[in-house]
Formats: C-alpha cells, sequence, structure tokens
C-alpha cells in the first residue's frame, strides 16, 4: 500500500518540503484532502465514498504520517479519526491547530455515536471543525466534504482576487513613484533650460550690440576713408561679416576650415578659384576668434586687388598659401601669405585707408602677429606670421590629424 | 566724482579688435595717450605692470574671459576706468560695480567727455 505520507517524508529528505506554491491554477485543480485513520479499510471505505474528481485524497495511518504530509502540501480538509494508538486524534488535531501554517484547515472528526469524545468536540466550537458518528453515512459525508470544499475554492478565489489588488496597488505605486520621479526630473531639466535660455539671450545681447558696434565703426571708417563709395564699400563690408555669422553658426560657433573661410570671402571670384586664385595649405579648423579678422582681411585684399590689383585686369593671379611651421605637434607658428602677380604694374598707396589698417593694424592686433605689405612693381604681396595658437581650434582633433598627415 | 588727474595715459581693453582700434584712434584724436589696446586679461595686466596707466576704458567680455581681473588691478591702484559693455549693468560681475558704464554701441564724444571728468586733456 501506498500513502502519500511515504512520498512527503521523501521530499522532505530531499529538501523539498517547502509547501505547494498558490498558483491560480489551483482553484481549478483538485483539492487536496487529507484522510486519517489507523485502519486501512476505513480510509477505503473513505476513498470509496469520495472517490471524484474534485478531490485528491492523501492517506495518513497514523499521527506522524499525517503531520508529514501537512508539511509538504496545502490541504482543503482533514478527516480525522480520532481514535488512533498512539498519538490520538484529538491530540493530533491540537497540533495542526497550533501549528500556523496549518491552523486553519477545517477538521472534520470521526467518533462514536455518544462518545465522551463529544465533549471535546464542543469545546472547539463551529466553524473550523466538524464531526461525523461512525459508522459513516456516505451522502452525509460526500455532503459535508461538498461544503468544504467549496468554502475551499472561495477562498481560494479570494485569496488570488487579493494577491491581484495588491499587485495591482504596488504597480500604480511603483507608477505614480515614477511619476514622481521623472517629474522632477522634467522640473529640473526645464529649469536648466531656462538657465540656457537666459545665458544665451544675455549672449545675443551681448554679441549684437558689438555686432552694432562694429558696424558703426566699420561705417565711421569707410566714410572717412573712401566718402565717393561709401554705399557701395560699406555694405560689401557689412556683407563680409555677415558671412562669418553663417559660417560660425553651421559649426555651432567653434570653428571653421580654413579654405571655407577663404572661399567664402572670395563668393564674388567663385570661377576665379583654382584659375587665377590659387588656394594652397594643409587642412586646418580655424578657431572661432580668428575667423573674423583672418576673414575681413581676406574681403579688404581681395577688395583692394579688384580695384588695383592683380584681379584688375583679365590675366593676374593670386596665390594664397597658408602653412604651420614648426615639426609634429610643435608647430608654433602659422604663416599665410597672399601675392599677386601678372596684374599692372602698383604703387605704394599714399594715404592708409581702412582697408590697409584692417589688413595690418587689425590683424596684428587680433592674432598677436606680424603682418608684412610689399608694393613690389611686379605684384603686391601680403605675408602674416603669428602664434598657431591663435588661429588654431585645438579642440579640433580631426583637423589636428590632417596637419600631421599633410606634415608626413 | 573722483579728483581730476594730470596724466591721461588711457588703457584700452577691448577684444574686438576693429573696436579695439576705433576706440584707440578716437581717444587719440581727442588728445589721449592710448596704451594698449590690449585683447586679453594677460594682454591687460602685462600693460599695467610695463608701462601703467592713469584711467582705463574695459570691455567685460574678453572671448571666453571677462576683464574682473583687471578691473581689481585697477582698483588696488587707485586707477579709475569706464566701463563699455554690450551686457546689461544687472549681468556685471561684482568687480565693476559702481563704475561709470557706456552700453555698447558707444559715440566717441560721449567716451571722450566721461574720460574727461576724470583727467586732463588738453582740448
Amino acid at each position: 500500500m501506498q500513502t502519500l505520507s511515504n512520498d512527503a517524508a521523501a521530499r522532505l529528505s530531499e529538501g523539498l518540503a517547502e509547501p505547494e506554491a498558490v498558483a491560480p491554477m489551483a482553484v481549478e485543480a483538485p483539492i487536496n484532502i487529507l484522510i486519517v485513520d489507523d485502519e486501512p479499510k476505513n480510509l477505503m471505505v473513505l476513498e470509496t465514498i469520495l472517490d471524484d474528481p474534485r478531490y485528491r485524497l492523501v492517506r495518513a495511518e497514523s499521527a506522524d504520517q499525517a503531520l508529514l504530509a501537512l508539511l509538504s502540501r496545502q490541504f482543503a480538509l482533514i478527516i480525522l479519526d480520532i481514535r488512533m494508538p498512539g498519538t490520538t486524534g484529538l491530540e493530533l488535531a491540537k497540533m495542526i491547530k497550533e501549528r500556523k501554517k496549518s491552523s486553519l484547515i477545517p477538521i472534520i472528526f470521526l467518533t462514536a455515536y455518544y462518545n465522551e469524545d463529544q465533549h471535546v468536540l464542543d469545546g472547539y466550537g463551529s466553524g473550523a471543525v466538524d464531526y461525523l458518528y461512525k459508522p459513516v453515512n456516505s451522502a452525509v459525508l460526500r455532503s459535508k466534504v461538498s461544503v468544504f470544499a467549496d468554502l475551499h475554492r472561495k477562498q481560494l478565489e479570494v485569496e488570488f482576487a487579493n494577491q491581484a489588488l495588491q499587485g495591482e496597488v504596488a504597480s500604480r505605486r511603483r507608477a505614480e513613484e515614477q511619476l514622481r520621479e521623472l517629474n522632477v526630473t522634467l522640473e529640473q531639466q526645464v529649469a536648466e533650460r531656462t538657465k540656457e535660455i537666459q545665458t544665451l539671450l544675455n549672449e545675443v545681447n551681448h554679441r549684437s550690440k558689438n555686432i552694432l558696434s562694429l558696424v558703426l565703426a566699420i561705417a565711421k571708417q569707410t566714410a572717412v576713408s573712401a566718402p565717393n563709395e561709401f554705399v557701395q564699400r560699406f555694405t560689401r563690408r557689412v556683407q563680409a561679416l555677415s558671412t562669418h555669422q553663417d559660417l560660425l553658426l553651421n559649426s555651432q560657433w567653434r570653428s571653421i576650415d580654413f579654405s571655407t573661410l577663404i572661399r567664402a570671402q572670395l563668393a564674388h571670384f567663385e570661377d576665379l578659384v583654382g584659375e587665377r586664385i590659387i588656394l594652397s595649405g594643409p587642412p586646418l579648423r580655424v578657431a572661432a576668434s580668428a575667423v573674423q579678422s583672418i576673414g575681413m582681411a581676406v574681403h579688404e585684399l581681395a577688395t583692394n586687388a579688384v580695384k588695383h590689383g592683380a584681379l584688375s585686369n583679365q590675366k593676374g593671379h593670386v596665390d594664397i598659401a597658408w602653412q604651420l611651421v614648426g615639426s609634429g605637434s610643435d608647430q608654433r607658428r602659422f604663416l599665410m601669405s597672399w601675392r599677386e602677380s601678372d596684374g599692372p604694374r602698383i604703387h605704394a598707396p599714399r594715404r592708409r585707408g581702412f582697408g590697409s589698417k584692417v589688413i595690418k593694424n587689425m590683424v596684428e592686433l587680433s592674432l598677436d602677429g606680424e603682418v608684412n605689405l610689399e608694393y613690389a612693381p611686379s605684384g603686391f604681396s601680403w605675408q602674416l606670421a603669428c602664434p598657431t595658437a591663435k588661429i588654431r581650434d585645438h579642440e579640433a582633433t580631426e583637423g589636428l590629424s590632417d596637419e600631421k598627415k599633410a606634415d608626413q | 566724482m573722483n579728483e581730476r588727474r594730470r596724466g591721461n595715459r588711457t588703457l584700452v581693453v577691448e577684444d574686438e579688435p576693429l573696436l579695439a582700434m576705433d576706440v584707440a584712434d578716437q581717444l587719440t584724436d581727442a588728445g589721449f595717450e592710448v596704451v594698449g589696446p590690449a585683447t586679453s586679461v594677460a594682454n591687460a595686466l602685462k600693460l599695467l605692470d610695463e608701462v601703467g596707466c592713469d584711467i582705463a576704458v574695459l570691455d567685460i567680455h574678453l572671448g571666453h574671459e571677462n576683464s574682473e581681473p583687471v578691473a581689481l588691478a585697477l582698483k588696488s591702484r587707485g586707477n579709475p576706468f569706464v566701463v563699455v559693455s554690450g551686457n546689461s549693468q544687472r549681468q556685471f560681475p561684482p568687480g565693476f560695480k559702481g563704475a561709470p558704464f557706456l552700453s555698447k554701441p558707444i559715440s566717441a564724444a560721449a567716451l571722450v567727455s566721461l574720460l574727461r571728468t576724470f583727467v586732463d586733456v588738453a582740448e
């Protein structure tokens, strides 16, 4: 004869004594009923009466076997014979009620009619405990078991509903918490953005006033040195200035490729670039702070070339060259030159206008460099030497590696 | 206002080279002796050390730095200075508080007459 309490003992020795987890399936699954009697034939009688797919009967022939079975699984009901050798049914029931995990399992005692046990059973009170007289009336037993089975199923349903509800509450709390955190983050971001915008507005205020000052200075200087061509000259100069804004904006106000800067200022002579205007030099990122000086100088050089120099006839040439002098990363000097040839004969100007202030004084001041002007009869030339640090954008690694490549 | 000084050496601190040149030209035309212009803090402090000045014209924003160290150096030397800036006055660093201020773009005449309240210049 095989009892499930043996199975329970085996599970205990394997360390699998944990009660079966309550799974949602359990509501549909057959319920466990523990039947305890020292007489195997009484157990068989119970099994016969309670043969039903809704019930899974677990046999125990002693109090010990019953306790082992209780350790290994959950029961909806216990049917317990009072008269057993050794630990009696009443003593076993007391142990079951004292153990927290099993204290709520209802028990149906099997007892003899008009037995003194009746008084003890009365002491348990109603609800979790019932009793039946022997010999067992099968219809009554089935009816009572069915009541307890329904009760158990309802308890399970309530338990699942409760668990689902607690799960729902927990996930809502988590969601609320996440929402709160998100809100805090969002508020911080808004505060940061607001601050950034304020900084940006201050910067715009500062920059626009600087630009207006610059425009005013250019207007004054142009009015003094070229009163007859004021509007044309002034417009060109302001356009040259605005070219830098576009270039700088496109590069997040950081740095501009050197030849892009030069070409932008030579946009009016686009057809000549590569033909009569030759650019040569290594790839180089120009720092935003140097863009304006270089750009304006090139603008003034080009204007002069068109008016008096190599771009004033049909065959003159301009060579624009730049290089970094020194070895490897120690390229400390930046050299740039603008050399005109094949133009008309030129003479050094008698008067120094705004243009020459820009190409000499302004460039020297802003780049901490030296500018040499030569008015040779064969052509005008302009040469700049300054610290590389004043020109190069040191954060642009792309430019640096390109320069190194070009250097090798 | 402060008592007028005899010398009129004027340190010009302005990072925008064209503006620096423009201010320098205007001051020279008005009879001031210009020191600089300096386009950076380091440059300005060096000029103060090596040449010195009687008064200064200070732009606040110099590229990525501001000229507060120059303002403090001028204060400790007892040299007055005039602030020329595109920023509004409430954004000034503390070192510039209380200094006479001209908002960019400035008029040369206004700058010259403001400087003349501090130093003697032959007209």
